[in-house]
């Protein structure tokens, strides 16, 4: 487990109702900063409701949820704005708003920290207008600055949601899915920059993906959802695709098997626990 | 006016390596000064109609006034208003059903998919265009010429004039299909006519049929005018007791007219609504059409992108259990509702034809009789007037709605918004603003240009006021709804970086909804022109007044040359938002 003086994220017990489903079950979860942590779990699991969580996009039915040493349900309008101009979100369709030019599409992150709406690019202030193309720069676009944003490709798009989270200069970035709308290669390119900007500018990202391989790839630890409830926390120090699988599938099928794979694999990784502490499922 | 997303700005910052202002582009800069310019023009015209009389004291003076003349409102007896409300049903009814008929071959001739051939689609399109472009009331008034005054003219006209809109937004429906039907029935060796009817009507039979309620409303609204060239019904008892400065009974009756106007919208909106979502009108002949394009639907299964009412008929069928020796589905739920709706339709339709007492033999003298009066309207002339007099009228007619177009956009952008379920900040506020636009829309044009006349007397002014205000209705619903069908996806991500929610509304909501606000501003326009024409009849300024003396005088010759005006005024301002929303898109 992580140190819990020093977590970014932190919730206890957490449970998220949605009238007749139970969306989150008791999860508790503790990130501590600059990890790369991958959500694991299939379509349905609660991923997206847990990351929306971590920005208070979603309010906890009981339990409690703590984001950069704040309390969310102590936080209203002004003091939860505050707080997700330090949490950046990308998402899985992208959302860019499409018949804006990439540039101002990269500008509408730093709304944050502008007062009044903003309408036309040259609304923004200059300095504002520099760094967004920075940070298209960085994500290697700098030459589509004044396209429409709808007239990029997919992981193009992707790529400029990344410099609009930039413009936060965010301490923890949430990516829902980011690449299950790409084909592989480009998945694998905004991966591989989430990863690097990760390590730059040492931020702590929380992602979710569906695919064990690019779970295994790309993150530090796994945490793995399953109906809500949390199966799997654990390095992803010499873990196997396969081994991964066969917890997913215990998890469904046979109580018994799985307490002797959870066994075997913390045998071979002592320092991380699979299960929650009490031993349920 | 805003104008979103056409920063077109100066050229490159010549000393820095990269620019962060966007490049020179010739037709977005045009744009944004067309945009400037029409903006200008209608704040200037609004200034120049000298608005600011409706807040001085005598305004004020004559509105309690004609309140005092007004007070106590009376109704007339149940037995004439039921009968003005069911001759008024009626000729709308009957007006809408003959322009749905007769728009239905228009709109497969005008549509890409279903055109016989370019010319002929061509040829669709202007007619539509020409139909849209001349109001409603001159149809009538030249139709009374040469027919019995009565029921006939009125339900002809409207039947003539509503076709522009609803052959186009049928058009459009037809080209919104999936072909993939249609193609099985061409493949099958079925007749162009076998493909309409079998492979197209049943995918777009239930917007046909939200278009031709959503005419009907229009056409309601419409119907007070009729009063004023003595068709019978309850714009003619209006006007009636307008004449006879009788206004207790003038406003009495306004309001019973208001109530039918909501009550009419709530029953076509709820039809409407439940049609769109359920389209029961596909499943009969569908499930024939299905069948035969199973093969091709299940090679284009593959490729995903089927349209979900398509996808829903044939589950819909293959999870019907075959019943030995049937050939009909079972006749209850949604097949039932149907049956019993349509033969409802049909019976309401039947009514209004036979209840309000139409000469059917003007069906027949009315082909001898047009070539005569067609004769009369050439060659076209100025009557009296002045090409300089007409230049001036016409000026004054654009400047009308343009006037009336800025007071109904920024009306319109407040009271749309926050009639938006994701710019309002509650509930509350947009049912309100709903609830504003619905009984904004219950009042008739002519009964608020009526009402600013008394405070401010006969000029433009009055007219541009109750054209703005009226175009809130009109517009602010449609803003509404384009803003309700944006993608949300934009607005959360704009919140989740700490967005306020004005700052999701300019950054997100706005820039999606303006291609369809554009679009719907041109209409506003476009109709304005229109209704200020109309407005003339009451003394709303403008090339109508004319237009009006001309009719009074039977200057047929007058009455076309002025047609002909609004209509080059109305294709002008038809052309403009073609190129914007191109521009726009
Ligand atoms: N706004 C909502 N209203 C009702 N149910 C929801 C809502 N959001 C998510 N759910 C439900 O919560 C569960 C978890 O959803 P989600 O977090 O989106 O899963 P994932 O992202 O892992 O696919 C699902 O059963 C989903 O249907
Ligand atoms: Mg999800």
């Amino acid at each position: 487990m992580a140190d819990h003086g020093t977590a970014v994220i932190r919730t206890r017990e957490l449970v998220k109702q949605f009238d007749t489903t139970t969306a989150l079950n008791g999860v508790t979860v503790d990130i501590t900063p600059g990890e790369v942590v991958v959500l694991l779990g299939l379509s349905g699991s609660g991923k997206s409701t847990l990351l929306r969580h971590f920005n208070g996009l979603e309010a906890a039915t009981s339990g409690s949820v703590e984001v950069l040493g704040q309390d969310l349900s102590t936080l209203g309008g002004r003091g939860l704005r505050g707080l997700r101009r330090r949490v950046s979100m990308v998402f899985q369709q992208f959302e860019l708003v499409g018949p804006l030019s990439v540039l101002e599409n990269v500008c509408s992150g730093a709304l944050g920290s502008l007062r009044g709406p903003r309408l036309g690019l040259l609304t923004y202030p200059t300095a504002v207008r520099r760094r967004a193309l920075d940070n298209l720069e960085r994500v290697g676009l700098g030459d589509r600055a004044f396209q429409r944003a709808d007239t990029l490709s997919g992981g193009q798009q992707q790529r400029v949601a990344i410099a609009r989270a930039l413009m936060q200069d965010p301490e923890i970035l949430l990516a829902d899915e980011p690449v299950a709308s790409l084909d592989p290669e480009s998945a694998t390119t905004v991966m591989a920059l989430i990863r690097e900007i990760a390590r730059e500018r040492e931020l702590t990202v929380v992602c979710s993906l569906h695919q064990v391989e690019l779970a295994l790839e790309w993150g530090d630890r796994l945490l793995g959802l399953r109906a809500g409830e949390l199966v799997l926390e654990t390095s992803t120090q010499g873990l196997t695709k396969e081994r991964v699988m066969a917890i997913y599938r215990s998890v469904a099928t046979d109580e018994a098997q799985v307490r002797e794979l959870r066994a075997e694999l913390s045998a071979q990784d002592a320092a991380q626990q699979l299960v929650h502490a009490d031993g349920t499922i | 006016m805003p104008a979103p997303a056409l920063d077109a700005g100066a050229p490159a910052d010549a000393g820095s390596a990269r620019s962060i202002r966007p490049p020179f582009d010739l037709e977005k800069t045009s744009l944004g000064v067309v945009l400037v310019a029409l903006a200008a023009v209608s704040v200037w015209s609004l200034g120049h109609l000298e608005m600011g009389a409706l807040f001085g004291e005598r305004a004020r003076d004559n509105i309690v006034g004609f309140m005092g003349r007004a007070m106590p409102i009376e109704f007339p007896p149940v037995g004439e208003v039921a009968s003005g409300v069911l001759v008024t049903l009626a000729i709308v009814i009957a007006g809408t059903a003959l322009s749905s008929a007769l728009s239905a071959p228009i709109a497969f001739w005008a549509a890409r998919n279903t055109t016989p051939h370019p010319v002929v689609r061509n040829l669709a399109r202007g007619v539509g265009v020409l139909s849209r472009s001349i109001p409603e009331i001159v149809f009538v008034i030249v139709l009374i010429s040469v027919m019995h005054l009565g029921p006939l003219p009125a339900v002809v006209g409207f039947g003539l004039h509503s076709i522009g809109m609803i052959s186009k937004l049928y058009a459009d429906a037809i080209e919104q299909i999936d072909e993939g039907p249609v193609l099985a029935i061409r493949a099958a060796g079925g007749s162009r006519f076998q493909q309409n009817v079998t492979g197209v009507l049943p995918q777009v039979a239930p917007s046909w049929i939200a278009t031709s309620l959503h005419r009907l409303d229009i056409n309601l609204r419409g119907s007070v005018l009729l009063g004023w060239v003595n068709v019978k019904g309850i714009g003619y008892d209006m006007h009636h007791y307008q004449e006879m400065s009788h206004w207790g009974m003038v406003i009495g009756i306004a309001i019973i007219f208001f109530v039918m106007c909501v009550l009419m919208e709530i029953v076509s909106s709820t039809i409407r609504g439940a049609i769109l979502k359920t389209e029961p009108t596909g499943r009969g002949l569908g499930a024939r059409l299905a069948r035969r394009a199973a093969a091709r639907r299940a090679a284009r299964a593959g490729e995903g992108a089927e349209p979900a009412a398509a996808s829903s008929t044939t589950t819909a069928t293959a999870d019907r259990p075959a019943v030995p020796g049937r050939t009909l589905p079972p006749m209850r739920g949604s097949r039932l509702t149907t049956t019993l709706g349509g033969l409802a339709a049909v019976a309401i339709v039947v009514w209004s034809w036979a209840y309000p007492g139409i000469n059917w033999a003007d069906m027949i003298d009315v082909w001898t009789k047009l070539p005569d009066r067609l004769s009369n309207m050439f060659p076209l002339s100025l009557g009296s007037k002045s090409w300089e007099d007409v230049g001036g009228m016409i000026g004054e007619t654009v400047l009308i709605a343009l006037a009336a177009t800025l007071i109904g956009l920024v009306l319109s952008l407040v009271i749309g918004s926050l009639a938006a379920r994701n710019v309002a900040p509650n509930a509350a506020v947009r049912a309100v603003c709903r609830g504003l636009l619905v009984g904004i829309r219950g009042i008739p044009e002519l009964i608020m240009a009526i009402i600013f006349i008394v405070m401010i007397g006969m000029g433009p002014a009055p007219g541009a006021l109750a054209l703005g205000i009226a175009g809130v209705g009109l517009l602010g619903k449609l803003i509404a709804d384009s803003m309700e069908e944006v993608a949300p996806g934009p607005e959360v991500a704009a919140r989740a970086a700490g967005a306020t929610r004005l700052q999701v509304y300019a950054t997100a909501t706005l820039p999606q909804a303006a291609p369809a606000i554009f679009g719907h501003l041109f209409y506003l326009i476009d109709h304005n022109v229109r209704s200020s024409t109309v407005l003339g009849i009451v003394g709303g300024g403008g090339v109508g007044f004319w237009l009006f003396n001309a009719v009074r005088l039977s200057q047929y010759d007058v009455v076309l040359t002025i047609t002909v005006l609004v209509v080059a005024v109305v294709l002008t301002v038809e052309l403009v938002s073609m190129w914007v929303r191109r521009v726009i898109s």
